[in-house]
Formats: C-alpha cells, structure tokens, sequence
C-alpha cells in the first residue's frame, strides 16, 4: 500500500493524466464526429453503435495509452537511475506491483470517463434505445480489463529494457495486428491479446451483403474468452514480474 | 599577459535570485586558474555561461578575443574542451566510440583518440560499453573527451569528482602539465581549496554567485600572515602594557593576539612584563590556513 | 561539415537494432491485408489497387506516424540522457546542423521503409496471383508517402527535443494522426501536417489523383519543414542547457 502511494508521489509533477486527457478527448471527439448525423434508425440503436465504434477506437487508442503510461511510470526509474537503490529498501516483486497498480488506476479512470461519456452522450443525442446499464457496466469491465492485461505486457517491457523504444514498438505493432484481426475470423482473434476489445465485445454488426444495410445486435457475453484472457493475463503478470526480478543490476 | 577569458558584469538570474552577480573574471592565457567556491555557488554556471550552454542575463564574456554570442560560438567551441557537472557518454558505445563522435564532428585523426586514452589511462578499457563503467572511469572518458585535439582552453567542471586517491592524484599532475607540455590554459573549479592549492597559479574565489577574491595564488598565501599569540597570569594588566607601547592587540578565548614582530621587539615586551610581575605561561606562533581565509573570504560575502 | 555531423549520428545508433521496428511494421499490413483481401475478394475488385489500399489504410493513418514519432523520441533520448546535451552544445556544430542530421537519420529511415513497402506490396500481389502488371504509380505513391513521412519526422523531432519524456510525443503523433482523419474528410488535408503522408500514399482513393494539387502538398510540406526546424534552431540556440 505504501508502494502504491510512493509510487503516486513519485508521478508529481510529471503531469502523466494530461497526454492520457489528450488521448481520451481526442477518442471521444473521433466517437462523436462518427455520431454526427445520426438517422432514427441509428437513434433506436443508439447505444449499442457506440459500443461498437468504442470497442473499435479502444483497439487502436487503448494500447498506445497504456503503452504511455506504462513507460512513464517505468522511464524515470531508468533515466534516474534508481533502481539500484529502491531494490535495496524494497523487493523487486513488490515494486513492479506497486507500478502496476499505480498504472491501473488511471486506465480504471479511463475506462470509467469513456462510460460517462457515452452515457452524457445517449442525453445529449437522444437515443430512442432504452438505456441498457446492464451491457455498459460490461462495457466498462472488459474495457479496464483488456487495458490492464496490455498494460502488463507493456510494463514489462518498459521495466526490463532501458530503450523504452523495445516497448512503444511492441505496443504499436500489437494495437496494429488487434485491428487488423477486427476483420479476421474468431479464432485467429482470440489468439491476439491485442483484439480482445473485439472479442469481448457485447454487440455484433449482420451486414446484409444484398441489401447492404449494416444491422446491429446485443450478443450473449463471451465467457470462455474472458477467462482465457485472464489465464493470458496470470501468464504475462508473472512472467514478467519474474523476469524483473531475476535481471541483474 | 594577455588574458584568455575576461567577463565584465556577468550576471545570471534565476527567477528572482541571482545565481551569478556582476562577474568579473580575468584568466591569463597559459596558466591554471583555480575556481574556487562553496557547493552552488555559481561555479558550473558561470562556466556553463562561457561556454555558451547558458544564456547570461546581464554583462558580457570575451574568450579568446572573441565575445561569447552566436556567432562567435563555433569559432570559440572549436578551439576549447570541457567537462562540465558530470561526464556525457553514449552508455551503449564503447568508450572508443564515444570519443570518435567527438573526434569525428572536432575533424580530428584517429591517432588522437590513442594518444588521449592512453593519457588518463584508458586503454585497457577502451572496448567496454561506457555504460558499464565506474563513475571514475566515466569521469576519465569525460576528461579524455575534453583533451581531444589539444584545444587552447580547458574548462574543468570538479574534475576529480568520483575518482579514489590514487586516481585524484594521477589526474592533478595530468592538469598541472598541460600548460608547460602544450599550452593549454585550464580553468578547473573545485569546492576544496588543498586541490586548487596543489594545482592553480590564479584562484578566482566565488561565493553566493559573487567574486570575492581574484589573484595570484601566491597572493592568497601572503594574506596568511603570522600572528603571536601570548597568555599571561594578568591579561588585563599586559594588555595596559601593550597599548601604552602602541601595539594592538585583540583578546581571543584567554590569549592576547598581537601582529608578528621581530624577536628583539618581542624580548623587549616579555622583559616588561617580567618586571611588572606578570606571569607568561604561553606564547606561540599561530599560522592562519588557507582554509581559514578560504571560510573567511567566503564568509565576507555573507555578511554584505 | 554536414557530412561529418551525420557520421556521428550514424555512430551513435551503432549496437542499437533500432530499424527493426520499421522493418517489422509494415510486414503485419502486408501479411493481415493480403489475407483480409483475399478473404474479400468478391467486394475489392480493383485488384493492386484494392490491395494497396488493404495494405497501407490503417498503416499511415496512425501506425506509422507513431512509429516515427517513437524513432524521434530515440534519437532525441540519447542526447537528453547522461548529460550529453552539454558536449553536444560545446562541439563546433551548429544548430541547424545537429537539427537536419538528426533529420536525414529519420528521413533515411522513412524512405528505407516505403522502399520495404514497396517490395513487399509487389510480394504479395504476386502471391495471391493478381494478374495485370504492378500499377505504374507505386512509384509516385512511394516518394509522396516518403515526403509526408519526411514532414513527420521534422515535427517529430521538434516535439521530441522540447518534451524531454519518450512517451508524450508518441502520444501526440497518434493524437495528431487520428485528428488527421478529420482534417481528410474536410478536403485540408493538405494543410495539416499529419495527413500529408496518407495523401500522399493514397491510401484510400489509389485510383485517381491526390486530394489536393501537387502545388499545395509541396507548399504543405515545405511549409512544416521551414517552421519545425526554425523552431528546433531557436529553441536549440535560445534555451540554456539543461541535463538530468
């Protein structure tokens, strides 16, 4: 607990929510100019298009936030060279717990700010669907846990190399291939932890190939993927927190 | 004697406080110029401002005739080494590779590169990774760095910074012979005043972004003159004694302190003294340290 | 004297596979759009054409912005760590020197990776057996693309020297490539520095011509160019040196 606060006081003045705001703004502005002219059709379904197209926008913007996060937290260990200190007052395994938690609490804000902004929006816009608070709060869960899962694997990387290059590009590469499998078949999407905003998604789009009309629907939620995400997640946590543990200093 | 380095009215402010305050430094071409002063006194960056790498706020900065502005800066950099706060390095290139950028964007031969490793004593290590290196080994690539080419001037931020003894001792008579074996002017600071001691010919002393002494060093050493100190059985009455001779003298913890005089004059007083029955059970001579003035000059600021 | 600052450039990558990232990237566009194309083929009937659009859509929108952005950050970081700033500074080298050094290092960077693009395009639509011959444009498409690429990197850089982190300026590229979209569907895409590498890929009207004339995606361009390294001179010649 001590860890996690030292770790808070150690972001002062690194002013670490304000590139996260950027990002977010910039997402809900992309959300928000995707609802621009919005038909009664698109009204009645309303909240399950923004699942969808958030679902679509975490893909892309979710890892390159946690990947930024990630690396902050973990960066001013390496340019201050302190690990060789800190490792002396407290264990390996507890710092990069403590980082991890740090970090999680902003993807947890994140998560929760993209929610409200849906919810202010379905006012502010009018959607005919009724409010499905059900689906959202399953919405805001599996979006903080994909987040949290790439967030290890970030963290990870940021802590073992000290060229945080290593971890921007494996950042890149996975939101990459995550979007890319958006138009892939299941199951080469489950093997990419990156499309897990996809797989998880609680809302399906029929495209109608004759009429070419694009039909959505609330899909029964995916449990057996949730929990392989979260044996992918035990195995990178691990993994990784071992893995820092171990290096030599 | 030409001066290499002349600043007039060099200022520098930090917000509201002034980090430098109206400066003016004369250091003559082909010596060592001590800079001496407390931790964050100003010394790196006034030097920082001769370099260039800080924009002074107020005053100017004239290095080898030439005033320090952008235009002159090339001109000047190309002819001077530095190492200031602490040593840069590329920590995933080799100690040689680190100097062959520098020697590289300097124009200058290989054998250069050789010739300053083997002179702070590198050479063994020069295909390790500088990041691997002992902070003393980071300071000697550092040094190496500034020595490339032979530059006209040498500016030395606490050069000896994270070196053991033996290596402090190396490196002070690798600076003390670079004026005679090359020509080099060195401007070296440090907070220890035995090591400029050992070292300089001119000291500047700084305290509190102030000059409070510039000179030959040797004109430090004669402001450490002698003075006889002498305790009696009746301080008062052999103080009566003194003054009626119109001699000065100042009472310290028990000790009557009085200017060095000739040992006739001081056989005289003891004499005197004698026949007024007062008893002398102490006299000594007491030698003020440079460390004594060094606190002293630097205290001197402080109370301005 | 330019040439000698390169050489030290150069030198300081030495022992850092840094070019990886951009031979990995466009590797995954080319393997997951070649496949999503083939799976499509009923719909995308333009054949290289459609194909080139799988391949580089999402790549120059944001991923390749933000892999710049990254090598930027890198090549800055080695001057912010380990005090380098101040010999950097006391060698004879000017501003604007150590400024387009840095940038002909990314800009070589960026061309090396359309080239990779390039061959790997042709791979590809060789393998699915696309018939008629490669569209005579690649070419065009390359430099174009290899210009606003070239304009990212001098933004970048601009970025990445004043923001001393490695993250915020990676966050910014992506912010400013997503941004990009809309400043495309607005017809200013030519105005706006981020965009000017999907148009000039063409990466989703390969057909025709560019969204904007040649004129007003040079002046663009230049435009960028002018104003990052006047700012990073400045900046470079203005601020007092600070290390960490």
């Amino acid at each position: 607990m001590k860890g996690i606060r030292l770790e808070f006081y150690k972001l002062r003045r690194r002013k670490i929510w304000v590139i996260i705001l950027v990002l977010l703004v910039v997402q809900c502005l992309w959300g928000m100019w995707a609802f621009r002219n919005m038909d009664a059709k698109k009204l009645s379904q309303g909240y399950m298009q923004c699942l969808y197209h958030f679902s679509v926008l975490n893909t892309i913007m979710m890892p390159m936030i946690a990947a930024i996060t990630a690396s902050k937290v973990c960066d001013l260990e390496h340019k201050g060279q302190t690990f060789k200190f800190l490792l002396t007052v407290m264990p390996a395994g507890a710092l990069f717990d403590a980082k991890f938690i740090c970090a999680s609490m902003y993807m947890v804000a994140v998560g929760v700010a993209q929610t409200a902004f849906i919810m202010v929006l379905g006012k502010v816009a009018g959607f005919t669907e009724t409010f499905p608070p059900g689906y959202l709060l399953y919405y805001l869960i599996i979006t903080i846990t994909v987040t949290v899962v790439i967030l290890a694997i970030q963290q990870a990387f940021s802590l073992l190399f000290t060229n945080q290059m290593v971890s921007f590009v494996i950042g890149i590469t996975g939101s990459f291939a995550g979007l890319f499998s958006l138009f892939l078949p299941r199951n080469i999407q489950r093997g990419i932890l990156w499309s897990y905003y996809g797989v998880l998604m609680p809302v399906r789009m029929n495209w109608d190939s004759q009429t070419r009309i694009a039909d959505l629907q609330y899909i029964p939620v995916d449990w057996s993927s949730f929990w392989l995400l979260m044996g992918l997640f035990a195995m990178i946590y691990f993994t990784g927190r071992r893995c820092f543990a171990r290096k030599e200093r | 004697m030409a001066n290499i380095i002349t600043t007039s009215g060099l200022c520098k402010q930090y917000g509201a406080a002034m980090g430098v305050k109206d400066l003016d430094l004369s250091v003559p071409e082909g010596v060592i110029y001590g800079f001496l002063g407390p931790n964050g006194a100003g010394k790196s960056t006034t030097m920082k401002m001769i370099l260039g790498l800080a924009k002074p706020t107020r005053g100017t900065i004239i290095v080898f005739d030439k005033e320090v502005n952008r235009r002159n800066r090339l001109a000047i950099l190309k002819e001077t080494g530095s190492l200031i706060e602490a040593p840069s390095f590329y920590a995933h290139l080799t100690g040689k590779e680190n100097l062959k950028i520098i020697s590289t964007l300097k124009e200058l031969p290989d054998s250069e590169i050789d010739r300053v490793l083997k002179f702070v004593r590198l050479e063994d290590q020069k295909n390790k990774k500088a990041g691997q290196y002992s902070l003393g080994m980071k300071q000697r690539l550092g040094l190496a760095g500034a020595l490339l080419g032979n530059p006209r001037l040498l500016i030395l931020d606490e050069p000896t910074n994270g070196l053991d003894p033996a290596g402090i001792q190396e490196i002070r008579e690798l600076i003390c012979s670079l004026p005679k074996s090359f020509g080099i002017t060195v401007m070296v600071s440090s907070h220890l005043l035995s090591e400029i001691d050992q070292m300089a010919g001119h000291i500047g002393v700084i305290s509190r972004g102030e000059l409070v002494f510039q000179d030959r060093l040797s004109a430090l050493h004669d402001r450490s003159e002698s003075r006889i100190a002498i305790r009696t059985l009746d301080n008062i009455a052999a103080g009566s004694v003194l003054s009626s001779q119109g001699i000065a003298y100042q009472e310290q913890e028990g000790y009557l302190l009085i200017p060095k005089l000739n040992d006739n004059q001081l056989a005289g007083y003891f004499i005197r003294f004698l026949k007024e029955d007062i008893g002398v059970v102490r006299i000594e001579e007491r030698k003020k340290t440079l460390e004594d003035i060094f606190l002293e000059l630097t205290g001197m600021a402080v109370k301005l | 004297m330019l040439w000698k600052v390169i050489r030290g450039e150069q030198m300081k990558l030495r022992r850092s596979p840094v070019w990886l990232a951009f031979f990995i990237l466009p590797v995954l566009p080319a393997f997951m759009g070649t496949f999503n194309y083939l799976q499509n083929i009923e719909i995308l009937k333009d054949g290289w054409y459609s194909l080139w659009t799988q391949h580089t859509l999402f790549t120059c929108y944001f991923f390749l912005p933000a892999t710049i952005a990254v090598y930027c950050s890198y090549l800055f970081r080695l001057e912010h760590t380990n005090h380098n700033w101040n010999c950097v500074m006391t060698l004879p080298v000017s501003a604007l020197h150590l400024y387009l050094a840095k940038l002909i290092m990314a800009s070589a960077m960026v061309i090396m990776t359309q080239l990779w693009v390039g061959v790997l395009f042709i791979i590809s639509g060789k393998m699915s057996g696309l018939s008629g011959p490669v569209p005579p444009e690649l070419t065009e498409w390359l430099v174009y693309g290899a210009i606003g690429g070239i304009v990212i990197c001098g933004i970048q850089l601009c970025i990445s020297l004043v923001v001393r982190s490695f993250a915020v300026p990676v966050g910014i590229a992506m912010a400013g490539g997503i941004l990009g979209i809309g400043a495309l569907s607005k017809g200013v895409g030519a105005f706006y520095p981020y965009t000017l590498l999907s148009l000039g890929m063409r990466a989703n009207s390969p057909g025709g011509s560019m969204a904007c004339s040649q004129v007003q995606f040079m002046a663009g361009s230049l435009f960028y160019l002018i104003i990052s390294a006047l700012v990073a001179i400045l900046w470079l010649s203005n601020t007092d040196v600070t290390t960490e």
